[in-house]
């Protein structure tokens, strides 16, 4: 009898060895769940449901109150205040990233707690915005003193969100590609984070302005633009002076419309991909590249960063790539639509699998790393361990509190829902180009099969990094 | 002797394709018979006009 290693041993690249069944069945049956609602929509979804978002207005006070000046001006406050402490806390605090609290808040409360907040709330750091604060208190002041509104320049409608996706890849390329030059785990030092705030702040006043806060907040500041992104899903909308609610997902169906918002999407779903195989999937390519540049003399930390960009390119191009072949197919049915109305006709059906890419990928860091931020990090911003402002500060992480499977489940649940959603919103916008409901169906299958290639590459990294 | 397996895992990404080449392989599959189909049509139809010409 031949004697065979146990797989998770010998290389611990399957899966999680307490799995009811393999990593890999869970994408055949995520395939499966994607090709049952395939039919299920084309058999029973024949009339467009989501081009009206039908939004009509909460008939009560408290709904008008929450979207007041004297509401929003405390918001924008508040999100000032906050943007101070942590580059006080950066500039001033720690070194040690886990005992600081500019990095947990940068890019685990703010950059993973607001896209799930949005699609719960709406577009809830509108009022927390502290540029758009700024901006707009700066532009107030300006017509009290001046008695004339400043004139702004005309922005260049061609550009669209793209200065937005290109900050978003700089983002996420600051934390995990330049960060990995550090000594420490998160690779950033709390200064260099603290230091980036400030700069992106003088740039997006600048920009501000230039254009006008709220041009550049719906086109050019990343943080609006990405979290504004994933409020399309959700029922709460702001409008008119008071809160309402709308179908969900509807208004996605018409964010799209600006150039650049795919590559706004693309970016979002690129960047969480390249983060999840950074350490998983690619660590053998990066390993092997990083190889060959120190080979051809350069830098420990310059041979890193220029592999792991090459590699976020490389991921942001086979995203993309996936999702132009999709359009390709359709575009084979006819119908008289370019391939780039069609390329931007559906792009939003790409906004729930970038929620669930963030969802899967970052789920139990969230839950884990937000135990700190409310104990020791809230009640000692700048780790010296000297204040206990709130007398949390001896509080700590209860890994225990979430095990490896419920996390597991989640990020399954979280992919196959967002796929599923995705399908849907692609589906009833084809009902809208092909008129016929059996051509729109058969548009469709492209689509199925790039949600399909999704959510198993999706899985493929996550079995991969959990494991 | 052993069966050298340490680095199957390497290869676990495989299974992850399946599905997506099933989905691919179905739909190429589809539109071919489609344009077989429309192009059977449009014969018949010639072949109906040139008849009905004479």
């Amino acid at each position: 009898m031949i004697p065979l290693p146990s797989l998770p041993e010998a290389h611990a690249l399957v899966a999680r060895s307490d799995l009811p069944i393999p990593a890999w069945l869970f994408a055949w049956a995520a395939s499966g769940a994607l090709i049952v609602s395939f039919f299920a929509l084309a058999l029973a979804w024949r009339r467009p449901r989501l081009e009206d978002e039908h939004w009509r207005a909460i008939p009560w006070r408290v709904a008008r109150a929450a979207v007041s000046l004297p509401v929003q001006a405390l918001c924008g406050a508040v999100g000032v205040g906050l943007l101070a402490v942590a580059v006080y806390a950066g500039l001033r605090g720690t070194d040690a990233p886990e005992r600081n609290l500019a990095l947990t808040f940068f890019f685990v409360t703010v950059w993973l707690g607001f896209p799930a907040l949005s699609v719960v709330c709406g577009d809830i750091f509108r009022p927390f915005n502290p540029w758009r604060a700024v901006g707009r208190a700066a532009g107030a002041c300006a017509v009290e003193l001046s008695g004339w509104a400043p004139r702004h320049l005309r922005y260049p409608e061609r550009l669209g969100r793209w200065p937005a996706a290109v900050g978003l890849v700089a983002f996420v390329w600051l934390e995990v590609v330049y960060g990995v030059g550090g000594v420490t785990g998160a690779g950033l030092s709390p200064h260099t984070v603290a230091v980036a705030a400030l700069v992106y702040s003088g740039y997006t006043l600048g920009m501000m302005a230039l254009f006008g806060t709220e041009v550049w907040c719906a086109r050019g500041e990343v943080f609006s633009v990405y979290f504004g992104m994933f409020s399309q899903l959700g029922v709460l909308e702001a409008r008119e002076g008071t809160l309402g609610v709308r179908r969900p997902a509807a208004a996605a169906a018409h964010w799209a419309t600006l150039p650049g918002s795919l590559a706004v999407v693309v970016a979002s779903i690129g960047t969480t991909s390249f983060d999840g195989a950074q350490e998983g999937a690619f660590k053998g390519g990066i390993e092997a590249l990083d190889e060959s540049l120190l080979d051809a003399g350069l830098g420990a930390v310059a041979a890193l960063r220029l592999t792991d960009t090459i590699f976020l390119a490389l991921t942001l191009a086979g995203i993309a790539g996936v999702y132009l072949i999709g359009v390709w197919g359709m575009r084979s049915i006819g119908g008289g639509r370019s391939f780039a109305a069609l390329r931007s006709g559906f792009a939003h059906t790409l906004i729930p699998i970038a929620f669930a890419y963030l969802l899967a990928h970052y789920f139990s860091l969230f839950f884990f790393q937000e135990q700190a931020q409310f104990t020791y990090l809230l009640s000692d911003p700048l780790g010296t361990g000297t204040t206990d402002l709130f007398g949390t500060a001896g509080g700590g992480i209860d890994y225990a509190a979430l095990s490896a499977r419920t996390i597991w489940y989640v990020q399954v649940a979280a992919l196959i829902v967002g796929h599923v959603l995705g399908l849907t919103l692609a589906h009833d916008r084809a009902l809208v180009y092909w008129r016929d409901y059996r051509d729109a169906s058969r548009s469709q299958y492209w689509m199925l099969a790039v949600m399909v290639a999704l959510t198993c590459f999706g899985l493929y990294l996550l079995s991969v990094s959990n494991a | 002797m052993m069966i050298p397996l340490a680095h199957l895992g390497h290869w676990s990404w495989v299974f992850y394709v399946i599905p997506v080449v099933i989905v691919v392989g179905g739909i190429v599959r589809s539109t071919l018979e489609e344009r077989r189909r429309k192009r059977g049509g449009a014969r018949k139809n010639a072949k109906a006009t040139r008849r009905g010409g004479r």
